[in-house]
């Protein structure tokens, strides 16, 4: 059953994820750009997470760790987390600055949540929470309440203890945020019960709470910004993450110190960690290949650079897709749309990922909880077939525009191999490649016909992509929303597992036969870390955690 | 006219000329494509949004306008602030100007140790073994890009060798000076092989003189004869060529300073225009407009000062 107060709140709700997911555009071009062959991701299969996605579950979360963070107490194993030392990272994205709700950039996103940490952290695996500055948490769909309980150890990097005060007043922000601030619309009235104590009455039921607690948009910030304006605050901040900000030169470099009062007995080990901007990957290989850097990303057209052995992949994630215009003809009949879908090479399209690409089976980024098939195989190629639908649809001679990033060098050839493609099928393709300023324009105001990009989630749930299509007009597609904005109703009013993937196989089953976009392929990002770098565990979405990580000898 | 007179003159001359410069970054960012309010407000913004940042940013006023508006806050001292970062645009250069000064400082040192030596012995050496050879080496000197050179220097010397990083600008002075010496180098190699055609151009000049001649005539030669009579008489075009220098060193700096990641002006202003940061892209070109100006400006004085043949006039 669903209440009409509840339809109006899913799209502007879209716009957080949208958020999330502009910023993921523009990392196709940089840095994650990246994946890799054939391994396996190691780090994740490695740690100790205990979930802490359910309600019941919130307070067993522990963050994920690898194998040797078990030895940080005593530090006598001989690959036990050691104390100091600097980490040196190259990015190819820049980071944005710290308005947490004014951030796109993974890049930004990710330091954001290590300054100032949300009350929930999200796993590498991609399935599980984690504690942050939050011990633990209750989500009570029957109460309609949901409270959080501080870790009573959760201090500023100035030495000052986060108290519930410091999160209500940093809730509000997150509501008012313009940008993400409506994801948190459940959060409805505060109620302080001790200093370490906050719940919420919810404005409706949401499932996807605790997820979205886990954005940097979530982020806790002193009680009235610590008595400067809010301008000041976000120039210089601070928060009770492991990081404090040491330095920053926009375009050029990032410096984060140790916070000293973080909450964790043992993190962070490092001491430093100085983050170099370089939008040239061949300069990132470099300087990782001189050791002047600890770690970088490796985009798949490179990945033979790097020795195998330095290389850790994340799970398959980020998605390759070829979105089509559906509001004009000859795109507005799903016949066509199938058709061409049906008629590209996957097999050549997956060999450009030099063996880091997978094929898609879903238009939803796998490897994340609630992820569901759909009802139906997903898109081969089957040329066969697309000729009768455009037989069908009475569509020949048929030529269409292909816009996509230039950024993105992937999608140099990828272009090409959907230009091929639809020639086998008798549809003639105008490749152009644009800025990634006027890709994003062009996309963004929906005048292409066909645009090759790149999209993933943020956070460990599979109703995040939905969200994501739902603030971005299906994908910039420009399909009708109704369905997607069902299953997103039916997927928060509830927190029962199968429901969940129920909606989420409704939304499946739609991208496959509608096809107003459809998924090339899904990436596992790569990235070369120096055997000195230990206990790096990449997120499927392409973001880590720099408080595992520590530096042997 | 004085020279006190001269100075005040050429830079009356500089402010139309600069604000000439200012006008036509603006009429250039202008005709760009793509809106800098959607820029600012985000992908993911309303029409209405992106409406009400253009107008707080005044971009709905006419062009006119706005350039009194930005030149009005750059007489203040104001040059705005970056649509990216949300900084003063004089906070974010003045955060990137001791890399880029120490870069230009040892580009030039390194192209002067090249050039100077070996223009002026090609000029003495002229049509022999030396002249030919230097002759030749500065012309592939000239054919090779700086980027190219760059990735050279890293390649056979840093990653080898690992004397040298390969990228970035350490903490300290002495980790600064560790940082800038490949770049510096190849600033300078980039530079040189103009700096040494044109020495040995403006020394041929001056060994064929009647000074030297008769210099040559009451016995001076060799070292001698180039400190003596050449030299000194090579400073004034010396320096001309120095500014000259100087200006192309600044658009160099954009390539040294993208290749081995440091934090300079050459840096923030490529990362400017990629993110169409228009306040930035401003700033930098007007900074670059002034130094530019400011070293011709310099040069023109210390000619007129150090060489009495160089006549003042309007």
């Amino acid at each position: 059953m669903r209440r009409s107060g509840q339809r109006r709140r899913w799209p502007p709700r879209l716009v957080i994820f949208l958020a999330a997911f502009g910023l993921v555009a523009a990392a196709c071009g940089g840095d994650s750009d990246g994946a890799d062959p054939g391994a396996s991701a190691a780090p994740a299969s490695d740690g100790e997470a205990v979930g802490a996605s359910s309600a019941s579950g919130a307070d067993d979360g522990e963050i994920m760790s690898d194998d040797a963070d078990a030895d940080a107490d005593d530090g006598t194993a001989p690959d036990a987390p050691r104390r100091g030392g600097e980490l040196r990272v190259m990015r190819g994205l820049f980071h944005e600055g710290w308005d947490p709700d004014s951030a796109l950039e993974l890049s930004s996103i990710q330091y954001i949540q290590h300054v100032m940490e949300p009350l929930i952290r999200a796993n590498p695996d991609g399935e599980t929470l984690a504690p942050g500055l939050a011990d633990s948490w209750e989500y009570d769909a029957d109460a309609m309440t949901f409270t959080v309980n501080l870790n009573p150890d959760a201090a500023f990097s100035d030495g000052t203890p986060v108290s519930a005060e410091d999160v209500v007043f940093s809730a509000e922000e997150w509501k008012a945020g313009p940008n993400y601030g409506v994801i948190y619309g459940a959060l409805g009235e505060a109620e302080i019960v001790d200093d370490q104590t906050v719940v919420w009455s919810l404005e409706y039921p949401d499932s996807s709470l605790e997820a979205m607690l886990t954005w940097q948009s979530a982020a806790v910030m002193p009680k009235d910004f610590g008595g400067r304006s809010r301008e000041e605050f976000m120039a210089e901040p601070i928060g009770a993450g492991p990081f404090a900000v040491e330095s920053w030169t926009p375009g050029a470099e990032l410096v984060l110190v140790r916070n000293e009062h973080y909450h964790h007995p043992d993190r962070p080990y490092l001491d430093r960690i100085v983050i170099t901007e370089n939008s040239d990957v061949n300069q990132r290989l470099v300087a990782y290949e001189a050791g002047d850097s600890h770690l970088i990303l490796v985009p798949p057209y490179v990945i033979e650079a790097v020795p195998s052995d330095d290389l850790t992949f994340a799970p398959a994630h980020l998605m390759h897709y070829l979105g089509f215009r559906t509001d004009s003809p000859p795109l507005d009949d799903a016949r066509v749309r199938r058709a061409l879908a049906l008629a590209i090479d996957y097999e050549s399209v997956l060999a450009l990922g030099n063996g880091t690409w997978t094929k898609s089976s879903g238009g939803i980024p796998p490897n994340v909880a609630d992820w569901a098939p759909p009802s139906q195989p997903y898109f081969s190629r089957d040329l066969d077939q697309a000729g009768e639908l455009l037989a069908e649809a009475g569509a020949s001679d048929l030529s269409l525009e292909l816009i996509y990033d230039s950024g993105n060098q992937s999608h140099d050839l990828v272009a090409q191999v959907i230009q091929a493609s639809l020639g086998d099928a008798g549809v003639g393709v105008d490749v152009v490649a644009l800025d990634t300023n006027s890709h994003l324009e062009r996309t963004g105001s929906g005048e292409y016909q066909m645009d090759l990009w790149t999209m993933s989630a943020i956070s460990p749930t599979a109703i995040d992509p939905i969200g994501y299509y739902l603030a971005v007009d299906y994908l910039y597609t420009g399909y009708p929303l109704d369905t997607l904005d069902e299953v997103f109703v039916e997927f928060t009013e509830t927190d029962d597992d199968a429901a969940q993937a129920a909606a989420i196989t409704k939304a499946q089953d739609e991208f496959a036969s509608e096809a107003p976009f459809v998924a090339l392929a899904d990436q596992r990002s790569a990235f070369a870390a120096q055997p000195s770098v230990n206990g790096f565990m990449p997120a499927p979405w392409g973001t880590w955690w720099y408080d595992s990580i520590w530096l042997s000898e | 006219m004085g020279r006190y007179g001269f100075v005040a003159k050429r830079l009356a001359v500089s402010v139309p000329l600069l604000m000439g410069v200012v006008f036509l970054v603006f009429l250039l960012l202008k005709v760009t494509p793509g809106d800098p309010a959607r820029v600012v407000a985000g992908l993911r913004a309303s029409d209405a949004d992106v409406a009400e940042v253009r107008q707080e940013l005044g971009l709905d006023d006419p062009v006119v306008v706005q350039y009194g508006k930005y030149l009005g806050g750059v007489v203040q001292g104001d040059f705005g602030y970056s649509f990216k970062s949300r900084q003063p645009v004089t906070s974010l250069i003045g955060d990137r100007l001791e890399p880029s000064v120490w870069l230009i400082a040892g580009g030039l040192l390194v192209s002067l140790a090249i050039a100077l030596p070996l223009g002026i012995w090609a000029a003495y050496r002229r049509d022999g073994l030396a002249d030919q050879l230097i002759r030749g080496l500065s012309l592939l000197g000239v054919t090779l890009p700086a980027f190219w050179v760059g990735l050279m220097l890293i390649i056979l010397v840093a990653l080898p060798t690992g004397w040298f990083p390969t990228g970035g600008f350490g903490d300290s002075a002495a980790s600064h000076l560790h940082h800038i010496v490949l770049p510096s180098a190849t600033l300078g190699v980039s530079m040189a092989p103009v700096l040494i055609r044109s020495l040995r151009s403006s020394t041929n000049r001056v060994l064929e003189s009647d000074y030297v001649q008769l210099g040559r005539s009451i016995g001076s030669s060799g070292v001698g004869l180039i400190r003596r009579f050449v030299a000194r008489n090579t400073v004034s075009s010396m320096i001309t060529l120095l500014a000259i220098e100087t200006s192309f060193l600044l658009f160099g700096m954009l390539v040294i300073e993208t290749t081995f990641s440091i934090p300079g002006l050459g840096q923030g202003m490529v990362l400017a225009a990629s993110q169409r940061d228009f306040p930035a892209i401003q700033g930098y070109t007007l900074l670059f407009a002034i130094v530019v100006v400011g070293v011709y400006l310099v040069a023109d004085v210390i000619n007129t000062l150090i060489d009495p043949r160089v006549e003042i006039s309007g």
